[in-house]
C-alpha cells in the first residue's frame, strides 16, 4: 500500500483519507517482512518538517519526515551520501528533521517506532516455544562527511508494553565516508513478547543527528532449538524439569518459578538444595550453593547462588519434582538469571582467560608509562603498564569463566501428558509486565 | 571544598582564583564542622613557607603545611605515624614564608570567623540552648615540649568577646597525634566565633605544635541521641538546668521510624503514667503523628504548657529507629513557647561510624550473615512495611520487594565487601611473580575441581 499524498503540495486529493492513518501492522507471520511502508514511500505533504519534507505514514511517534532521492521530481532536497539503495523509491527517513523536539533530531529509541503485532499465529507460536528469531535489516547513510550515524532498534514488549530486551543495528559504516549501506543483524525474541516496537534514531555526534535510512525489514524467523531453557511440566504427573535445548551450556545463578493462580506445590518440590547435585551444589545457608527464597509458597519456587554459578549443559535436564498441582491453572512462567562471561581486561593476549601467558606479557612492559596497549599488559586502558594491571590480572587470574549477578531472562514452559510430546504454552495474555532485559546475540554483516 | 593548588609547583593553573580566598563560613547548621578548611587539605603551592610548605587556604594571616604523607615533596616533622583521615596536609604554625611572622602567640595566631547569628545556631544560642564542641589533633617535633593551642572566642554583635574555649594538649613533647576535645555552652549573644590556631614556642627557633583537623560544631543542649546498634532513641536535657518541653517532632524522609516500637511520653510518661521514669505529671500528652506514619514521630501536650526536664534528664524514646545507613533523623522542640531545632547525635555502631549497605544485620561487615537475611526473605510480601523496614528484610531497590533485582544488588554488594565468588580463593594464592609457573599449574587442577565438566544430572 503506497501512499503519496501530494495534497498539500500539488493539489491532488486523495479520495481514501482512511488510508492515512497509522494503520494497524499485518502480523502473525514468519520470514515476512512485518513493516508497514518499511521504504517510507507513503507520505503525506500536509504536515512537512523543515525543508519542506513531507511526514511519513503509518509510523508513530515523531511525526517523522522523508527526505528525497529524487530532487528533481519532488522538489524536496537530498542530503544523504553515496548510491542510492536498490528500490530506494523516492524517500528516505532522516532523523535530523524533528521540529518539535529540543534537540531537533531523533537521537532516542521511542520517539519514532511502528508497533509490530506478534501476539497471535505463527509467530505467536515461536516466541512462546522459545524459538522467536527477529532478522533485522536497513540501509542507512549521513550528511556529507558528519559522523553521524543511524541505528533500528527491535524492543520486545510483553502484553502489557513492558520492555523485555531489545536487539539493535547500527550503521555498519560510520564515519566521515558513510554512504547508503545494508546493516543486518539479528536476536533472540524474548519469551512472552507480544509486540516488537521498530525504532528508527540516529546517534549525534557532529551537531543534530543526520543520519538517514530507508527500506526497513523486520522479519521473524523460528529457529530449530529454543533459545532459552524451558520448563517442562507433566500435566498427569505434576513432575517439573528444566531442560537446556539450546545447544549450548547456559550459566545460571537463580531461578524463579512463578504461577499467579497458586498452582505450585512447594512440599513436593524437590529442590537444587534438596538434591546436591554436582552440577548444582546445596548451599550450607551461607551462599556457597544453591539456596532455597525463604519466600516459597504455591505462587512462586525459587532458589540462587550468591557466590558462584552453575552451567547447565547441553541437553542437560534437571528434575525439580512433582512440584506442580495438576488440579489447578496452567499459568506458570518460568525466569532464569544468565551470568555473562566475565570482563577479562587482563586477557591480554586475547585467548579467553587470563593466565600466566599474560602475565608474561605484563611482565615484559611492566614500567611502560605511557601509549601501553591491552597487548602489552595494561589492564585498565590508563595507557601504563604498572602494579594495578598486575593486580587486575591477579583478580582474574585463572577465574576467567563467569562473575557477577546474572541477567534475568525468561524461559520457556511447556505442559505435556504423560508420553506425549511436548507442544509449547499458548501464550499467556495475562502475564502481567516485567521489565527484562534479555541476553542477546548480534552479528552485524557488512553487505555491498 | 579541598582545593590544592599545585599551581607553581607543577606548572599547572587553577582557573577558579576565587576559590583560594578565605571564606566566611556558613553556618547555621547544627552538628557539622563549621570550621571551613579545618583539615588543611587545602592548600596553594604558589606561596611556600619553610621546607617549601604550601600555603593554607582559608586562613588569615599567611599559615603554611607540613605534609603526613610527603604530598608535593612537603617533608612531615610530626612524631609517630601519620593521622589516620589527616589527609596530607597539617598546620605547621612555626612555617613561615621568609620575614614572615611565626605563629608563636594568640596575637598571630591564624584565624578564622564563623557567623553563627542567623539560622538553628542563631535561636539556639539567642535562648541559651546552644552548646558547642571544639576538637583538634596535636602533636609536636622530636623531644620538644613546643605545643599547639586552638582557641573559639565567642563575639557578641559589636565584637565583644563575651566567652572563650580553648583545645591545646599543653606542654611537652607528643609521641603521636593526639586528639583534645574541650565543650561548652555558648554565651547568649554571641553572633560570631573566631577560631585561632597558633603554636606556643618553648624550646628550638620555631613553635613546632602541630595542628590538624579542627572541628568546631554547634548542638542544641535538649538533643535526642540514637544508637545505631539498636535504634534505641534518647531524649536528653544537657542544659545544665531544667527545660521545658511541651511538643517535639522527629522527622525522617527514609522512612526509617517505627511508630510501633515508640515510646511515647503520651503512653508511657504522662499524667496517666506515673512512676520513676514519668516526664510530665500534670499533663495528658497526645500523639499527633499516625502509627503508620514511618515519617514522623511527634507528640504534644494540648494545653502548650509541657514539663520541665531536669538537667542531664534522659528519656528513653524506644528503639523507635529502624537503623540503615542513611542517617537522615530531624529533631525539633518546643520550649518555653518557642520552637527550636534540636541536635541529632548518632552513637554506637560498628566502629562508632554509619552503617553500611548490605549490612543488614548491624555487624560492619557484609558476609554470609546478611545473606542469610537476604535469602530468608526473598519472594516474602514485604507490603505494608516502611523503606527502611523493607531494606532490612533485603528490599535493596525500594520497591516494598525482595526479588531477583534484590539478588543482583546483594550479590554485587557482597562480591565487593568479599572479592567475586569465583575468584576470591584464587586472589590470596597468587603467587610473586618469580614463581608464578608452578602456581599456575596448580591453580589449573584447583579450577578444574571447581567447575566439574560433565553434564548436569540426566534423567
Amino acid at each position: 500500500m503506497k501512499i503519496n499524498n501530494w495534497r498539500g503540495k500539488l493539489a491532488v486529493t486523495l479520495a481514501a483519507s482512511g488510508l492515512l492513518s497509522p494503520a494497524a501492522a499485518r502480523a502473525a507471520n514468519l520470514n515476512t517482512n512485518l513493516v508497514v511502508n518499511p521504504g517510507f514511500e507513503s507520505t503525506d505533504f500536509i504536515t512537512t518538517g523543515d525543508y519542506g519534507a513531507p511526514s511519513i505514514l503509518d509510523w508513530s511517534g515523531g511525526p517523522g519526515f522523508a527526505y528525497s532521492h529524487n530532487p528533481d521530481v519532488t522538489s524536496v532536497p537530498d542530503y544523504a551520501d553515496g548510491a542510492d539503495p536498490p528500490g530506494a523509491g523516492n524517500w528516505y527517513f532522516t532523523a535530523n528533521n524533528n521540529p518539535g523536539s529540543a534537540t531537533g533530531d531523533f537521537r532516542e529509541p521511542g520517539l519514532f517506532y511502528q508497533d509490530i503485532d506478534v501476539s497471535t499465529g505463527p509467530t505467536a507460536a515461536a516466541i512462546a516455544a522459545g524459538k522467536g528469531r527477529v532478522n533485522l535489516s536497513a540501509w542507512m547513510s549521513s550528511y556529507l562527511n558528519d559522523n553521524d550515524f543511524g541505528k533500528v532498534r527491535v524492543d520486545y514488549l510483553d502484553a502489557g508494553g513492558a520492555s523485555q530486551g531489545f536487539s539493535q543495528i547500527s550503521d555498519n559504516d560510520p564515519g566521515p565516508d558513510n554512504v547508503w549501506s545494508q546493516t543486518t543483524g539479528f536476536g533472540a525474541i524474548a519469551v512472552g513478547t507480544a509486540k516488537l516496537r521498530v525504532s528508527l534514531f540516529g546517534e549525534a555526534v557532529n551537531n543534530g543527528s543526520d543520519a538517514y535510512i530507508d527500506n526497513v525489514d523486520v522479519q521473524v524467523s523460528q529457529t530449530t532449538n529454543p533459545q532459552f531453557l524451558s520448563l517442562e511440566i507433566n500435566t498427569v504427573t505434576g513432575q517439573v524439569q528444566f531442560k537446556n535445548q539450546t545447544g549450548d551450556a547456559v550459566q545460571v545463578d537463580y531461578y524463579e518459578i512463578k504461577s499467579a493462580a497458586g498452582s505450585l506445590k512447594p512440599a513436593s518440590w524437590t529442590s537444587l538444595q534438596d538434591q546436591n547435585l554436582a552440577s548444582f551444589p546445596a548451599g550450607n545457608g551461607s551462599g556457597n550453593g544453591w539456596e532455597e527464597a525463604g519466600g516459597v509458597a504455591a505462587g512462586v519456587l525459587s532458589e540462587s547462588f550468591l557466590t558462584g554459578s552453575s552451567s547447565v549443559a547441553a541437553a542437560a535436564s534437571v528434575s525439580l519434582g512433582a512440584a506442580f498441582d495438576t488440579a489447578k491453572a496452567q499459568d506458570v512462567v518460568f525466569r532464569y538469571a544468565v551470568v555473562p562471561p566475565a570482563s577479562l581486561t587482563a586477557d591480554f593476549d586475547a585467548d579467553g582467560d587470563a593466565d600466566g601467558a599474560d602475565f608474561l606479557a605484563w611482565q615484559r612492559n611492566n614500567g611502560l608509562a605511557t601509549g601501553a596497549t591491552k597487548a602489552q599488559g595494561d589492564a585498565n586502558g590508563d595507557g601504563a603498564v604498572n602494579a594495578d594491571d598486575l593486580a587486575a590480572w591477579k583478580l582474574q587470574f585463572g577465574g576467567g569463566g563467569f562473575a557477577g549477578p546474572g541477567v534475568l531472562v525468561r524461559g520457556v514452559v511447556t505442559y505435556v501428558g504423560a508420553g506425549i510430546a511436548a507442544v509449547p504454552e499458548p501464550t499467556s495474555l495475562l502475564y502481567c509486565g516485567f521489565a527484562v532485559a534479555a541476553a542477546v546475540a548480534f552479528r552485524r554483516r557488512a553487505s555491498s | 571544598m579541598k582545593v590544592t593548588n599545585l599551581r607553581r609547583k607543577l606548572m599547572a593553573t587553577l582557573a577558579a582564583g576565587g576559590l583560594l580566598q578565605a571564606g566566611v563560613a556558613d553556618a547555621a547548621n547544627l552538628d557539622v564542622n563549621l570550621v571551613v578548611n579545618g583539615g588543611f587539605e587545602s592548600v596553594d603551592f604558589g606561596t611556600l613557607g619553610s621546607s617549601s610548605g604550601p600555603l593554607v587556604t582559608d586562613w588569615t594571616p599567611q599559615g603554611f603545611a607540613y605534609s603526613h604523607d610527603g604530598s608535593g615533596g612537603v617533608p612531615n616533622y610530626a612524631n609517630g605515624t601519620p593521622l589516620a583521615n589527616g589527609g596530607s596536609y597539617y598546620f605547621a604554625p612555626g612555617s613561615i614564608t621568609t620575614g614572615g611572622t611565626p605563629h608563636h602567640t594568640l596575637e598571630t595566631a591564624i584565624t578564622q570567623s564563623i557567623s553563627v547569628a542567623a539560622g538553628a545556631t542563631g535561636s539556639l544560642i539567642a535562648t541559651g540552648n546552644a552548646k558547642f564542641s571544639l576538637s583538634a589533633y596535636f602533636n609536636s617535633y622530636q623531644s620538644q615540649a613546643d605545643h599547639g593551642n586552638v582557641q573559639v572566642e565567642f563575639l557578641n554583635g559589636a565584637n565583644t568577646v563575651v566567652g572563650t574555649g580553648i583545645a591545646t594538649p599543653g606542654p611537652g613533647a607528643l609521641p603521636d597525634w593526639t586528639k583534645v576535645t574541650v565543650t561548652g555552652a555558648i554565651p547568649t549573644g554571641t553572633a560570631t566565633v573566631k577560631v585561632s590556631a597558633w603554636g606556643t614556642l618553648l624550646q628550638g627557633g620555631g613553635s613546632d605544635g602541630y595542628i590538624d583537623n579542627i572541628d568546631f560544631q554547634v548542638a542544641s543542649l535538649l538533643a535526642i541521641s540514637v544508637n545505631r546498634s539498636t535504634g534505641a532513641i534518647t531524649l536528653s536535657n544537657q542544659t545544665g538546668s531544667a527545660k521545658n518541653i511541651s511538643s517535639y517532632s522527629i522527622t525522617s524522609t527514609s522512612q526509617s521510624l517505627s511508630p510501633a516500637t515508640w515510646l511515647s511520653i503520651a503512653d508511657n510518661y504522662d499524667n496517666g503514667n506515673p512512676g520513676p521514669n514519668q516526664v510530665d505529671a500534670t499533663h495528658a500528652w497526645n500523639e499527633t503523628s499516625l502509627p503508620t506514619d514511618f515519617t514522623k514521630l511527634a507528640e504534644s501536650d494540648p494545653a502548650n504548657a509541657g514539663a520541665s526536664l531536669a538537667s542531664g534528664r534522659l528519656v528513653n524514646l524506644g528503639a523507635a529507629w529502624v537503623q540503615t545507613p542513611t542517617e537522615d533523623l530531624k529533631f525539633e522542640y518546643v520550649s518555653g513557647g518557642q520552637l527550636f531545632q534540636g541536635s541529632v547525635e548518632y552513637v554506637g555502631g560498628p566502629g562508632g561510624n554509619p552503617l553500611i549497605e548490605g549490612d543488614l544485620n548491624v555487624d560492619g561487615v557484609i558476609s554470609s550473615a546478611d545473606w542469610a537475611i537476604v535469602r530468608a526473605n526473598q519472594h516474602v510480601s514485604l507490603s505494608g512495611k516502611s523503606l527502611a523496614q523493607a531494606y532490612r528484610l533485603g528490599d535493596f531497590n525500594g520497591d516494598l520487594a525482595n526479588d531477583h533485582a534484590d539478588f543482583i544488588a546483594f550479590k554485587n554488594l557482597y562480591d565487593a565487601a568479599n572479592g567475586v565468588g569465583a575468584f576470591a580463593a584464587m586472589v590470596s594464592a597468587v603467587p610473586e611473580p618469580a614463581t608464578w609457573v608452578l602456581a599456575a599449574a596448580s591453580a589449573t587442577l584447583l579450577i578444574s575441581r571447581r567447575r566439574p565438566t560433565g553434564s548436569a544430572n540426566c534423567r
